[in-house]
């Protein structure tokens, strides 16, 4: 296990690298001035402003030189410093509680409902419970989460006012819930459907045949059968959707001025801050990979035919 | 390695543990509803084994699951009854039902591969029943699985019942089955085709173990097959079945040797052996036969008309081998462990016009390597193949194309081996388009003469491999392995995955086709009863070595090597 | 096929707005006037009037005609993209899919959106064009690695293995028998796409890194109906609701192609 983990870590390496390089590429490297990026289009900037500043960036090194700095800046938890000044870390360290709680409410609650109606739908597929799900997933993966998030918003904070619109003030969990709710809708449909399909595939199995061969009750097939092989590859999914959430913060974070790190890319998309945003983006990346890793071990526990020590 | 013996239980024949009744079972498609099985009456005695015979389509596998309550969707039985110790199993309310399913009648599949929980381990699967309907705790399930484990035959039982399924092999995997059905005790046991995708010498291991538990426990066996071998080595009753009905009923011996109705006769005769050697096979007309009628066309004549071999060496293979390398592990810091198998060792063989070679082995023997080696598809390790004496490994690539126009392969399985898009006209014309041969109208001729050539009708060619029969797709890969005209087809098992009255089609085709067009044949199956019927000479592979090599008739009557010995005595007759 | 008519009428919009944006008698979206600015519906002008006091209908259905575009064009390149790369690396492995699969990695590592978000964010220039890269750079991972397994399952069948041989090229092999055989999921998965992909645009240009005035698109419409919206609920409904009805039609679509294509739907029993 352990053997596999530093394995996973050591496979990542080229992935990381292929990432921040691209991020490194996009924000140093392509046309335009990085310095006029930096600062902003709409600043005219002084020529000693302008010496300081590519002095300061290192912008007269070669370009792997640019990297190789920037990439060691990373490994030590030093992300720059962004135009104005401050720290990227700073940024970071303030707004990334926030997102965490945001994030891990919407996933729980796309995990409940995700599952449990996925799971109603393909026990009973062509019942009542399973057209209403297909027909509101269809809906649901047809309407913008965004525009969903506006709704809700004018709906249930301004209609009738049960949740605050804006912020975080009145805290977990009153804060939380519309913009939890937004971006949870953003997969349970998904959810649900796999659910659903991957338990009519499971359902006719041989092997649930056996079990009712073997005189086993309905629901002792349904749950130790039917429900653990299928939610095998849903598992897998709601892990990887974790990091989803992550982007979809940005757009929910904006949308109901909640304090986190999609906000803070937000403002500084806003202000043309380069670093804040590329400081963010390459975190977002390192927790995508994290959690990707765990998803995978997660799978080689609940998966037995996936041997971990033999896959690289 | 003994051959398996039919030990006839002396029972008592008073009452049945299991009647069925007027069992009817039909089928929702999408053109209505198909009937699967009609009016069937059925008894199973303890200590004795009734096999149902017939070939897919039958409705032999309905039957089982109709008792067991696992028809697919889609199906459901009409009308009769299904009395397990007198009480009507069907019309129980389900809760009682569960109490007579496992606990009387227990089932094994045919497939242990997808019948197993690939996420439970098997000791779990093996004592799940058990613990259910006599609320045994986890621990006595587990000394329940591992005593059971042993008695089926597995080594080491207290670690392999922490095992999952996929750690086994497929007769282990059946093994474990057997195991979980026998775990709940129950009377009768009913095995649908628990052997049809083993190796022969796994398949009388099973059997032997089916025979023993039957007698040790007194338990009614009901065993569905479609082999004639099977049915000589454990039945004592049996029952013909074809499209719904049972066309026949007696005693094993009664069937087997004094058939009354014409298709179980031909099912018997239309069997490849050394005994019906190099003789036209009788066939069933497909898709004549609609329920007692069933047409049967006897051959012709009854004399041997297998085709003369000439001088001409079409292939020749010197000392040829293949190595694979296992790629396991590799990673961008470090190289893969260097793991190399060796699929074929050192293979000499050479086949002359107008015969064929047999090449007979269990799976993992490396025949199939040895195919694709012969037909250009995989470039040998060592040695070398020589087609109509130019060596394969000295010419250029354009080359090599002309010569491998005279070599084609057959594959085992004609649902996969035709493109699903392509009419039967189109794929039979790509060999011929590819080669740039003739134009459309030359082309459009060719293709007609191929399928007239094959046994098939001219309307055949606007078809998609899905309007075809088995049998029929299998007549359209013959016939687009003959377009380029080549002077050898390597057959790879390719009458294994068809029924036997189809089989027993394509083998006389095959024959047929030999000697009109003088073609070398390289026969490859697991089958030696298809072998013995059909070659001139006989290869036997095992780890990848020719083990022994000769006549057919000397490698069948006086075997030289114990692995062929060992084959042999696997081998069940009817 | 009853789910192909949305889809068929909003294709007309698309191409020809005018007509309907005429329907009311003011089809001119360009035509404003700064004193009607947020003025609410009144006859003529069923959708009321943006900040800038031009005609919210006309500019709602022409803005129809961007989005759809970018979405069928980025949703025919990504689609492209993963056929040609999936059905190569498919058939070559070894270091063709070792490449492939690599890049693969390494797009997936990003979330989408905040790639996209610092991609364009860093260019600068955004237009129809940079922004239609940039959903084709992030979107076509997932579809090709669906070809990419498509397409290994069908070079592993028994009739690939036979045209090469009866002496069939490698891209012969490829092109007809493999491509045609594996293309059903993706074509299934593009149908859904363009659906996906409209939304993602409005979406980036909703962020203000989209498209930009004075183009004429929902995203644009929605981003400036944010400031103030609670006075003004219609400059936001207005957008929101084409938005959705479209993506909804094409989701319906893709799943009617679904249904046509999907084997385990046409499953025959016994």
């Amino acid at each position: 296990m352990l053997g596999y983990i530093v394995r996973r870590l050591l496979a990542s390496v080229p992935v990381l690298l292929g990432t921040t390089f691209l991020i490194f590429v996009a924000v140093y490297a392509l046309p335009g001035d990085p310095i006029t990026a930096l600062a902003g289009e709409d600043q005219t900037i002084s020529p000693a402003v302008r010496r300081e500043l590519t002095e300061r960036y290192g912008l007269d090194d070669p370009l792997l030189v640019q990297y190789v700095n920037y990439l060691t800046g990373l490994f030590v938890g030093d992300f720059g410093v962004d135009f104005r000044g401050v720290e990227v870390s700073y940024v970071i360290a303030r707004a990334w509680p926030t997102t965490v709680l945001l994030a891990l409410t919407a996933w729980v609650l796309m995990a409940v409902f995700g599952i449990g109606l996925g799971a109603i739908a393909g026990l009973r597929p062509g019942g009542v419970v399973d057209g209403a799900v297909l027909a509101a997933t269809t809906v649901l993966i047809g309407i913008p989460f965004f525009v969903v998030a506006y709704v809700g918003q004018i709906v249930f904070g301004l209609e009738f006012g049960w949740f605050p619109t804006s912020g975080t003030r009145d805290g977990w969990p009153l804060s939380y819930v519309l913009p939890a709710a937004s971006l949870a809708i953003f997969g349970v449909p998904e959810l649900a459907r796999l659910t659903r399909a991957s338990i009519l595939e499971n359902r006719y199995a041989d092997y649930v045949h056996a079990a009712v061969a073997k005189g086993l009750s309905p629901m002792r097939i349904a749950v130790r059968h039917v429900l653990r092989t299928s939610l095998i590859p849903v598992v897998s999914m709601l892990g990887l959707s974790l990091g989803g959430l992550l982007g979809g913060a940005v757009l929910v974070e904006g949308i109901f001025n909640v304090p986190g790190l999609g906000y803070a890319i937000f403002t500084a998309i806003g202000q043309q801050n380069g670093p804040v945003v590329v400081g963010i983006g390459s975190l977002v990346v390192l927790v995508f990979l994290g959690v990707n890793l765990l998803v995978d071990l997660m799978y080689g526990v609940l998966d037995p035919r996936v041997s971990l020590d033999r896959r690289g | 390695m003994t051959s398996v013996q039919a030990t006839t239980a002396t029972t008592d024949l008073a009452t049945p543990v299991v009647r069925v009744r007027d069992l009817s079972i039909e089928f929702a498609t999408r053109s209505g509803r198909s009937t699967a099985v009609k009016k069937m009456d059925l008894d199973l005695h303890p200590g004795r084994t009734l096999a149902v015979l017939g070939e897919s389509g039958s409705g032999k596998s309905a039957t089982a699951r109709a008792i067991m309550g696992v028809l697919p969707p889609g199906g459901s039985v009409t009308s009769g009854t299904v009395e397990v110790h007198g009480v009507d199993l069907l019309a129980m309310r389900p809760k009682e039902q569960r109490r007579v399913r496992g606990p009387v009648v227990g089932m094994v599949f045919q497939d242990a591969q997808s019948a197993l929980n690939p996420v439970l381990p098997v000791g779990y699967q093996i004592a799940e029943g058990a613990r259910a309907h006599r609320g045994m705790s986890r621990k006595a399930g587990r000394e329940l699985a591992i005593d059971l484990l042993d008695r089926v035959g597995i080594a080491d039982p207290r670690r392999a019942v922490d095992r999952f399924p996929h750690q086994f092999s497929g007769g282990m995997r059946q093994r474990v089955m057997i195991a979980g059905a026998l775990a709940i005790d129950p009377e009768v046991l009913i095995a649908d085709e628990p052997t049809t995708a083993l190796d022969v010498t796994v398949q009388s291991q099973i059997l032997q173990l089916m025979l023993d538990l039957r007698d040790e426990r007194g338990l009614a066996l009901m065993f569905i097959t479609h082999d004639m071998g099977v049915v000589a080595t454990i039945a004592d009753e049996v029952l013909v079945m074809y499209d719904g009905h049972v066309l026949e009923r007696g005693t094993r011996d009664q069937v087997l040797h004094a058939p009354e109705h014409a298709y179980t006769r031909a099912l018997l005769e239309s069997v490849p052996s050394a005994d019906n050697r190099g003789r036209e096979l009788p066939v069933v007309a497909a898709g004549v036969g609609r329920g007692e009628v069933v047409e049967v066309i006897e051959p012709e004549s009854d004399v041997e008309v297998l085709s003369r071999p000439g001088n001409d060496v079409v292939v020749r293979a010197q000392g040829v081998g293949r190595d694979f390398s296992l790629a396991s592990g590799g990673d961008w810091w470090r190289p893969g462990r260097a793991g190399r198998t060796t699929a074929v060792h050192e293979v000499d063989l050479t086949v002359h016009a107008g015969e064929t070679l047999g090449v007979v082995g269990e799976s993992g023997c490396g025949k199939s390597t040895l195919a694709r080696m012969l037909t250009g598809g995989l470039a040998p390790t060592r040695g070398r193949v020589e087609v109509l004496g130019r060596d394969l490994s000295a010419l250029t690539r354009g080359e090599r194309l002309e010569v491998l126009r005279d070599v084609q392969l057959v594959h085992q399985d004609p649902s996969s081996s035709l493109d699903p898009r392509l009419s039967a006209g189109a794929a039979i014309a790509e060999p011929l388009v590819v080669h740039g041969v003739g134009d459309t109208a030359s082309r459009r001729a060719r293709v007609l003469e191929l399928l007239d050539l094959v046994g098939l009708d001219p309307d055949h060619a606007n078809r998609l491999p899905h309007q075809f029969s088995g049998g029929q797709r299998q007549r359209v890969e013959v016939a687009r392995a003959l377009a380029l005209e080549p002077r050898l087809l390597v057959l790879d098992e390719p009458v294994s995955a068809l029924d036997v009255s189809v089989q027993a089609q394509v083998v006389n085709l095959l024959m047929r086709l030999q000697r009109e067009l003088d073609l070398a044949y390289v026969f490859i199956s697991h089958d030696l009863g298809v072998v013995g019927h059909m070659s001139h000479r006989v290869l036997v592979m095992n780890g990848g070595r020719v083990v022994e090599e000769g006549p057919v008739a000397q490698i069948e009557d006086d075997p030289r090597h114990p692995y062929t010995s060992q084959l042999l005595a696997a081998v069940l007759r009817p | 096929m009853l789910p192909a008519l949305p889809v068929a009428l909003i294709l007309v919009v698309a191409i020809a707005p005018g007509p309907f944006a005429g329907i009311f008698g003011n089809g001119d979206p360009r035509v404003c006037d700064l004193a009607n600015s947020r003025a609410d519906p009144r006859p003529g002008h069923p959708f009321g009037f943006d900040v800038q006091g031009c005609d919210l209908w006309a500019n709602v259905v022409w803005g129809t005609r961007s989005s759809v575009l970018i979405g069928i064009l980025v949703t025919l390149g990504v689609l492209i993209i993963a056929i040609v790369l999936g059905t190569l690396a498919a058939y070559f492995r070894r270091w063709v899919d070792m490449l492939v699969s690599r890049s693969l990695d390494i797009v997936l590592g990003f979330p989408a959106l905040v790639g996209m978000v610092v991609v364009l964010t860093t260019i600068g220039q955004r237009n129809a064009f940079t922004v239609s890269a940039v959903l084709i750079l992030f979107g076509w991972p997932g579809m090709t690695r669906v070809m990419r397994g498509s397409a290994l399952a069908v070079v592993d069948r028994d009739y690939a293995d036979a045209a090469r041989g009866y002496g069939a090229s490698s891209w012969r092999v490829m092109w007809r028998h493999v491509v045609p055989n594996a293309i059903a999921p993706v074509l299934v998965l593009a149908s859904l796409a363009v659906g996906t992909m409209i939304t993602a645009e409005s979406a980036l240009t909703f962020l203000g890194i989209g498209l930009q005035q004075p183009a004429i698109s929902w995203g644009v419409q929605l981003n400036s109906a944010q400031a103030g919206f609670r006075q003004h609920l219609h400059l936001l409904l207005a957008p929101a609701l084409f938005l959705s009805v479209t993506v909804l039609s094409f989701v319906v679509f893709g799943e009617a192609i679904r249904r046509r294509l999907d084997p385990s739907h046409q499953r025959s029993v016994r």
